[in-house]
């Protein structure tokens, strides 16, 4: 089975043997993988499989017990938490499974967040902010409070706001289990957008049709790579 | 047609009967209609034809003349090959997947390996159901688009409901194998009912054995 | 793997704009967190302010130690009196220990979502500096608003302990010229000490490699380590002791007196931290049953009494540094309460020695002390007060949960009576017990007394304390009880 990039294409993202385990859990058992640029990948496997544990480990969220990150030419282990938290706001996206919006910021000044924090002007960022809520459809909750908003819009915005920075790589975590088919539809064909510029989309899903959307998958089962298809 | 392969794998077991066979069938889809005498006997004629299987033995205990079959090295390299070929992800003909996973865990003597049976056929459905989600959904007011658009969700949500089943299938493997090997481990000497390994046994294993 | 030049990650200080923006008070807790803040402040300045002006009282030029002070005529014996002095001016510098108790509760009001924002912060982009100085703008401004009341309240409590009393009893010496740099000076003061704590508020996502990931999952209580910073306080504080007592009996001065005082200072400060540690670790490890087992009547279990003692116990437990903190103010309290006793069982004693004049001169000293304790108190109950707010405010879902499940809120509202209580009662009896009983063992041996009557005095003292703080628990519970049902209220069952 042929998998990976094609040899001309640095890889965005390279996991070498990553463990992970939890107090008691072993999440994460000896997995490896490459994402190239312009390249959907999906991550699967059943409830508890490790996927949001990848997720974490390979967006530099948490450190692995073993194994190596490489993100975007960068080797994780001797990236310090400053320079993490810069990649975050200025190279790559992320959309967590849960909550993830500060519950105290209006859903603008949430989506705007990794430009202010990088340091361009509020009215800058605002605005920027906007566009990037009416793509995804939620110009009219701009001002309101992340608590006022439903799952699936609240998600919407977490899609806005790992956007907004045009990211050289997208992490998502199941972006649409809280959405409709169509508003889902909107979404995904929004965050596979990003392909179309040479950036990389890591899409974690458990619903078979949103993996479809991949050009490959890499299934895990309690922790190990059970399963890795070209879907292309 | 799968029947030549589906006949192929009733005779894995060893040399049969076409009245053997119909009953074996049967009983492996029980889903399904039953096989007719006649398709039996023509299937089989065609297998011997292609060299496929073989005539062995014709006896007569009693009653009427009746044929024993039994499969060839060639017979059992074409079921092999067809086991490695995914189903073709039809949508709505999802009964060939079920087919192929049926005989692939009953031919684990042959050489097939059930799992990658399932692997296969969930990546070919995977590319089947990126095929059908390649094309944009309609522009409002057409019609023809629109009936296409929902030719290809139908088509769409099926092979995702065979995933589904995939899904069962390969966890419902893993238990199993797991239970397999939970059976062989224990010594098969000792009567499983007053033995004291039997109270140390997994409850799962104990849950199985009692269904 | 071709190398590419990866993009330097260097990060830039935030704008001030996006940190006024971030750091802007937004929920009710952190109008809270401010207000609680700055009126902690506002007592740590005014404290400043007063023994400053206490401490700077001119002396008439005569070499004598008990000269009486010319220059601010009127003023009580304690402040008049040169030798006098220094007393004073450590009573209002120990005035500075519970309003100091009562910041680092404002500061914890709300602590949780402040970690839960700091590791949502940190997801968007933020880094370990830029939430740091976000903290350090907000404590610091809450500082800054309660120095800025620290002058005029100090002009108010001169008019109300100054002025308006009779000439010879004055507690508080007419302002100076110099007040206004004193306080530019305080305030100065508590902007650091403001910068300092917003530093040091421990909130993860900021030192820990994997905070962003366990502020996300998982958000349990994190006790460690505030009870680590405890115990360095309290050996820093321990190792002061010995040398300044080092100091003291080396010198052999006698006029030692300032040294003594702060000797004095430094043991309480240390009777504070470690009964903070202990109270802590107590909420923290009392184990679940031992709530329960008190209550063994069937009647007692119908009520619910099990349910209700359960629940106390791990509100407690979930926040054993919060149960230290207000514990160990009460416990300072205490101390003072149990010194007055012995002073007041002194007072009705006596048999010999004191004239009127004398007799005045210690009820006087008692007031003092007592409204000294009386602050103190108060202090203790508004944190007793925030403590609650701030557990409210972080566990209004389990609560809301516990609703749902049919615990009715007469119920709930005995959970957090039960929870203050049990922080409460021990702490001011306990502080009440050894501030009395050690001060009693000095006073005997000085005065050749008879120990009996003293130590019943102190043991009324200790169980009147303990009676009165548990209404003052029973007080707050009432007072907050609107807090106690909008917690409970079932829309937060859907609020993360
Ligand atoms: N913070 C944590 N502490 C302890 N164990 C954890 C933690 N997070 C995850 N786990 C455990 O690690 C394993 C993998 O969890 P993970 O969240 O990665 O699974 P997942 O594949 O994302 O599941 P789901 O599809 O339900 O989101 C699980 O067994 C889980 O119980
Ligand atoms: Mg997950």
């Amino acid at each position: 089975m042929s998998t990976g990039p094609s040899p001309d294409q640095v890889p965005l993202l390279e996991l070498d043997g990553v463990s992970h385990a939890y107090a008691r859990t072993p999440a994460l058992r000896e997995v490896s993988l490459t994402v190239a640029p312009g390249e959907v990948v999906a991550v699967t496997g059943s409830s508890g499989s490790g996927k949001s544990t990848l997720l974490h480990v390979a967006a530099g969220l948490l450190r692995p017990q073993a194994g190596r990150v490489h993100l975007l030419g960068h080797d994780l282990a001797g990236v310090d938490a400053t320079a993490r938290a810069v990649l975050r706001r200025s190279e790559i996206g992320i959309v967590l499974q849960y909550v993830q919006l500060v519950p105290d910021l209006p859903v603008l000044d949430n989506v705007a967040l990794p430009l202010t924090l990088n340091g361009s002007s509020l009215a800058a960022a605002r605005t920027a902010a906007a566009d990037a809520l009416a793509e995804v459809g939620l110009t009219d909750a701009a001002s309101a409070a992340p608590a006022e908003l439903s799952g699936g819009q609240a998600q919407r915005a977490a899609v806005a706001r790992a956007l907004i920075t045009s990211p050289r790589i997208v992490f998502a975590d199941e972006p649409v289990a809280s959405l409709d088919p169509v508003g889902g539809r909107q979404v995904l064909d929004l965050l596979r957008g990003v392909t179309a510029r040479g950036a990389a989309l890591v899409l974690i899903t458990h619903d078979n049709t949103v993996a479809a959307l991949a050009d490959r998958e890499v299934r895990l089962r309690q922790g190990s790579v059970e399963h890795e298809a070209v879907l292309r | 047609m799968s029947m030549a392969e589906i006949h192929l794998a009733l005779l894995l077991a060893g040399p049969r009967h076409g009245y053997d066979l119909k009953h074996a069938h049967d009983a492996w889809f029980p889903e399904e209609r039953p096989l007719a005498f006649g398709q039996v006997y023509a299937t089989l004629a065609r297998l011997v034809r292609d060299g496929l299987a073989e005539a062995v033995d014709t006896r007569s205990e009693g009653g009427p003349e009746r044929t024993l079959y039994a499969v060839t090295d060639a017979g059992r390299e074409r079921l092999l090959a067809w086991l490695a070929t995914p189903a073709p992800p039809a949508g709505v003909a999802g009964e060939d997947v079920v087919r192929k996973t049926v005989v692939a865990l009953h031919s684990a003597a042959a050489g097939a390996d059930a799992a990658a049976v399932l692997s296969g056929q969930r990546t070919a459905h995977l590319k089947r159901m990126r095929e059908l989600q390649r094309s944009t959904p309609p522009a409002p007011g057409s019609a023809s688009g629109l009936a296409e658009h929902l030719a290809r969700r139908h088509a769409l949500l099926h092979l995702d409901a065979d995933l589904r089943w995939l899904d069962e299938a390969v966890e419902a493997l893993r238990t199993s194998a797991a239970h397999d090997l939970a059976t062989h481990s224990t010594p098969p000497a000792t009567a499983p009912d007053d033995s004291p390994q039997a109270h140390h046994a997994p409850t799962q294993h104990s849950e199985e054995s009692t269904r | 793997m071709t190398a590419t030049a990866p993009t330097p990650l260097a990060a830039r200080p935030l704008p001030a704009e996006v940190v006024r923006e971030l750091a802007r008070l937004r929920s009710s807790a952190d109008h809270l967190r401010a207000r609680a803040t700055a009126a902690a402040a506002a007592g740590i300045g005014v404290a400043l302010l007063m023994a400053v002006s206490v401490a700077a009282i001119p002396n008439a030029n005569d070499p004598d130690v008990y000269q009486l002070s010319a220059a601010q005529p009127g003023l009580a014996p304690y402040l008049s009196q040169s030798g006098l002095r220094p007393g004073a001016v450590m009573a209002a510098l120990l005035l500075v220990l519970p309003f100091a108790a009562l910041a680092v509760q404002a500061l914890r009001v709300g602590s949780l979502a402040l970690h839960r924002q700091a590791g949502l912060l940190a997801l968007a982009g933020a880094t370990p500096a830029d939430l740091r100085q976000m903290r350090v703008a907000r404590t610091r401004s809450a500082f800054l608003r309660g120095g800025l009341y620290a002058a005029p309240a100090y002009l108010v409590l001169w008019l109300l302990l100054g002025l308006a009393l009779p000439p010879g009893t004055r507690l508080l010496p007419a302002p100076q010229w110099w007040l206004p740099l004193a306080w530019a000076v305080v305030l100065a003061v508590l902007a650091g000490v403001g910068a300092l704590l917003g530093v040091r508020t421990p909130l993860t996502g900021d030192n820990e490699e994997d905070g962003v990931s366990a502020a996300l999952v998982r958000l349990g209580a994190r006790s460690g380590r505030p009870v680590r910073l405890w115990w360095a306080v309290a050996s820093g504080v321990a190792a002061a002791l010995v040398v300044s007592y080092g100091i003291r009996w080396g010198s052999g001065s006698d006029y030692s007196l300032p040294l003594l005082l702060l000797l004095l200072g430094a043991a309480v400060l240390l009777a504070a931290t470690c009964a903070a540690l202990l109270l802590a670790r107590w909420a923290a490890s009392s184990p679940v049953g031992r709530q329960t087992r008190r209550v063994r009547s069937a009647r007692q279990l119908r009520r619910g009494d099990a349910a209700v003692a359960m629940l106390a116990g791990a509100q407690r437990r979930a926040n054993p540094v919060a149960a230290g903190t207000v514990g160990a103010v009460l416990f300072v309290c205490g101390l003072s309460f149990g010194v007055e006793a012995v002073l007041v069982t002194s007072m009705f004693t006596a048999t010999y020695g004191y004239g009127t004049g004398d007799l005045l001169f210690y009820i006087g000293g008692a007031a003092v002390a007592a409204t000294v304790a009386v602050v103190g108190a108060l202090v203790a109950l508004l944190a007793l007060a925030l403590s609650l707010s701030d557990h409210l405010l972080a566990t209004r879902r389990s609560v809301a949960a516990v609703a749902a499940l049919g615990l009715e809120p007469r119920r709930l509202l005995g959970v957090q009576r039960r929870a203050l209580t049990d922080t409460a009662v021990p702490a001011v009896v306990s502080g009440s017990l050894v501030g009395g009983l050690l001060y009693q063992w000095v006073y005997v041996l000085e005065h050749l007394a008879d120990v009996g009557i003293y130590s019943a005095g102190v043991l009324a003292a200790s169980v009147l304390a303990g009676v009165l703080i548990a209404l003052a628990c029973r007080l707050v519970v009432v007072l907050l009880a609107g807090r106690v049902r909008a917690a409970a209220a079932l829309e937060h069952l859907r609020t993360p």
